[in-house]
């Protein structure tokens, strides 16, 4: 009971994390949050106690995630877009455009790297965690989150013009 | 100036994330200070991660939506089904109460933490004469000074992002240990304070509480045996993401 009542705390981790990954999307947000704390539930003696439980618990929505992604991608999945997008990302003074633009460009980043972006960066995770949590080599992590940080720097900068995303 | 081995983009991205050695991040902070044009693709860097936690942290002082723990809960086994509800009481009274689940680690951390963290808050942000010990503009001097004083590395979290700068700091006597103090001032004038002392009897958890009291607001953890309060005047959501921002640069420093 007690292991379980752990999970607890990372719940509101969690929602953030699937929060973002949903462009704001509150109800497939929570949904993917659900179906992950269902999972850990079901599964909470195969985790080993004294093991990191935020990373399992990552590694769960991960692969509901990455699940997730594969059935919608049978159909096209474009990105919106919107004029706020070009604008600078230094010297803007409307702070909420900047967000918004932020968002917008975060969006147009494939799945993997948008995941990676967020565990570094909101989780505050490690290169070696990200690694472990999405299955890939650490120097993968490596190289898609400089990727995903190029892309948004430059979109927001306006020295690209984002372009729509086809999932094939 | 020459290098033992170049400096790669990685380097760039690890020093960004606060993951290099501290020997490998003096190289790399060397070859910034020679390439303004990759320091500033870093300062982006840094403010689109920022960009991130404005966006995002407000999920994590949201109530819990009732639905998320209950719609499918009948389905699952009576023992399941007990645990799903008693997350959800347990985060509402989390964040309602905002307290520690026992009374006993609670009661502790008020008088040790939570309680001077206050009171210094009170005390010095409104001391109009001297509301700190050593300024900001000093601020190696600040942090090397208070990290001696309580054993450990300390450092001054950076939250320009939030419109907060350094106003400086000081070393206080706090119950039974010393405490170290950064003040920060916005443009209007708010201040908010960062208290920080060891506490080594309560387990490190990953959850912001909240406390409010004669009109200061404070958040306040536990993490690798040290408390962690900051307080203000100011919106709970916006010393959230004052408290994230502190939490991510003090956790990502190893």
């Amino acid at each position: 009971m007690r292991n379980e009542s752990k999970i607890i705390e990372f719940i509101p981790r969690l929602r953030r994390y699937a929060y973002a990954l949903y462009r704001g999307n509150e109800t497939a947000a929570d949904d993917l949050v659900q179906d992950c704390i269902e999972r850990a539930l079901r599964n909470m003696a195969s985790w080993q106690q004294g093991t990191d439980l935020r990373a399992w618990l990552f590694t769960i929505m991960h692969n509901l995630y990455v699940n997730q992604i594969k059935r919608m991608s049978n159909g096209p999945n474009f990105v919106d877009l919107n004029d706020d997008l070009f604008a600078g990302l230094q010297g803007r003074a409307d702070n909420h455009m900047l967000l918004r633009d932020l968002e917008g460009a975060l969006n147009t980043l494939p799945p993997d790297q948008k995941e990676i972006l967020l565990l570094v960066t909101l989780e505050g995770m490690s290169y070696r965690e990200v690694a472990d949590i999405m299955d890939i080599p650490e120097g993968t992590v490596m190289s898609r989150l400089s990727r995903a940080r190029q892309q948004i720097r430059k979109i927001i900068s306006g020295e690209v013009v984002p372009h729509i995303r086809r999932v094939k | 100036m020459m290098y033992e081995t170049p400096i790669t983009t990685s380097d760039l991205h690890a020093w960004l994330d606060g993951r290099l050695s501290e020997q490998r991040q003096e190289m790399v902070e060397a070859w910034l200070a020679e390439h303004p044009e990759a320091l500033r693709e870093m300062r982006d860097y840094q403010a689109i991660g920022l960009g991130l936690h404005t966006l995002y942290d407000h999920k994590l002082v949201e109530p819990i939506p009732d639905r998320l723990v209950i719609r499918r809960s009948r389905q699952l086994s009576q023992r399941v089904a007990a645990v799903v509800a008693w997350i959800g009481v347990g985060i509402v009274l989390h964040w309602a109460f905002g307290g520690f689940n026992s009374s006993e680690t609670q009661q502790l951390v008020d008088e040790q933490l939570v309680g001077p963290a206050r009171f210094a808050h009170y005390v010095y942000t409104t001391d109009k004469s001297r509301p700190v010990e050593i300024k900001g503009s000093d601020e190696r001097q600040l942090v090397s000074y208070l990290s001696e004083r309580l054993r450990t590395q300390l450092k001054a979290p950076d939250l320009t992002a939030r419109g907060y700068e350094l106003t400086g700091g000081r070393l206080l006597p706090s119950t039974n240990r010393m405490a170290a103090q950064f003040m920060y001032t916005d443009k209007s004038g708010n201040r908010v304070t960062l208290y920080i002392r060891r506490i080594a009897s309560v387990d490190s958890e990953a959850v912001f509480h909240f406390s409010k009291h004669d009109g200061i607001n404070t958040l306040y953890w536990i993490e690798d045996q040290f408390g962690y309060a900051v307080s203000g005047g100011v919106e709970k959501h916006d010393l959230l993401q004052i408290a994230e921002i502190t939490h991510l640069q003090f956790h990502t420093k190893k």
